[in-house]
């Protein structure tokens, strides 16, 4: 429940962030995917750095609600790593917006983020009858498509 | 506060604040901010639960509310039914089927990947997984390469 009420707490926090950095409006994504403005890469990157920092802090120590000691471990990249980040990569590019900046967006009222979050939704939904399909072709030998089974969702 | 809202949130500030909303997952519960996980949650559910039985849909819900709250103090800026250069291009008509059709290969590419620019591209790229730093690097590259292709055939 504790774990519930921080979360909708720091995804209030995340939202507006978002939205007043200007994330919520495509031309910001259009600018940094032009490569014509250094600033959402900036803001990624001190997002990264402060998250490095703060996370080696933390490792070893116990988690404040749950107790458990912070943790992680590394993954490595797979099939559906790479495939999936194409398919992405490409939606990203078509409709500059990514899921969070678009739930953002959504609750900023802008019309067509609806039609994107619609996609997505949708998508997500759709994905493992994908990969199963994807599984049978390549099985059965009818296609030179390998076999994607998607990764765990982090 | 409306014309410190106006202005667009310094990379410097938005970035860190992002960083710690990571950091506090971690602190918390030991767990990894990430959007897809939300919307997994929403449509299908996870060892996390469903629905809003499952901390990471409140954060998406979270996100929205935030979006709604900067819209309610800024003057709603997002508040529109332009999207971005497409508009030019597209009927409102054709606009919707293609932020559709890119929402769904936003929603399935990222569920096959693991992950989208919050998950792998913030947390456990801050978290230093091969996994992670591999499908942002190719997140981007096509993200990029997408953007420049329909520029330059458009």
């Amino acid at each position: 429940m504790k774990l519930r009420i921080a979360a909708l707490v720091l995804g209030v926090v995340s939202g507006f962030t978002v939205s007043w950095a200007r994330m919520t409006d495509p031309r910001t994504f259009h600018a940094m995917l032009t490569l014509d403005s250094p600033r959402i890469y900036l803001l990624m990157g001190s997002a990264v750095a402060v998250a490095f920092v703060g996370a080696r802090l933390l490792r070893g120590r116990r988690a404040l609600l749950t107790g458990e000691p912070i943790n992680w471990a590394a993954a490595r990249p797979t099939r559906s790593h790479m495939f999936g980040s194409v398919l992405f990569g490409i939606g990203w590019g078509i409709s500059e917006a990514c899921p969070g900046p678009t739930a953002a967006a959504l609750g900023g009222g802008r019309v067509l983020a609806l039609v994107v979050a619609a996609g997505v939704l949708v998508g997500v939904k759709l994905q493992p009858a994908l990969a199963r399909a994807s599984e049978r072709l390549s099985e059965a030998g009818e296609s030179r498509v390998p076999a994607v089974q998607g990764a765990d969702v982090l | 506060m409306r014309t410190t809202l106006d202005s667009v949130l310094a990379w410097w500030i938005a970035g860190p604040i992002l960083g710690l909303v990571i950091v506090s997952f971690l602190a918390l519960a030991n767990k990894r901010f990430g959007v897809l996980g939300g919307v997994t949650d929403l449509v299908q559910g996870s060892a996390e639960g469903r629905g809003l039985r499952s901390w990471r849909t409140l954060l998406l819900l979270g996100i929205v509310l935030g979006g709604f709250g900067y819209a309610l103090l800024a003057g709603a800026p997002d508040a529109r039914m332009s999207y971005s250069w497409l508009d030019a291009h597209l009927s409102l008509g054709g606009e919707v089927a293609v932020l559709f059709g890119a929402g769904l290969l936003i929603g399935a590419g990222a569920r096959t990947a693991g992950g989208c620019t919050s998950g792998h591209g913030l947390t456990s790229s801050a978290l230093a997984s091969p996994a992670s730093v591999v499908s942002m690097m190719t997140i981007m590259a096509t993200a990029i390469g997408t953007t420049f292709a329909l520029e330059a055939v458009i």
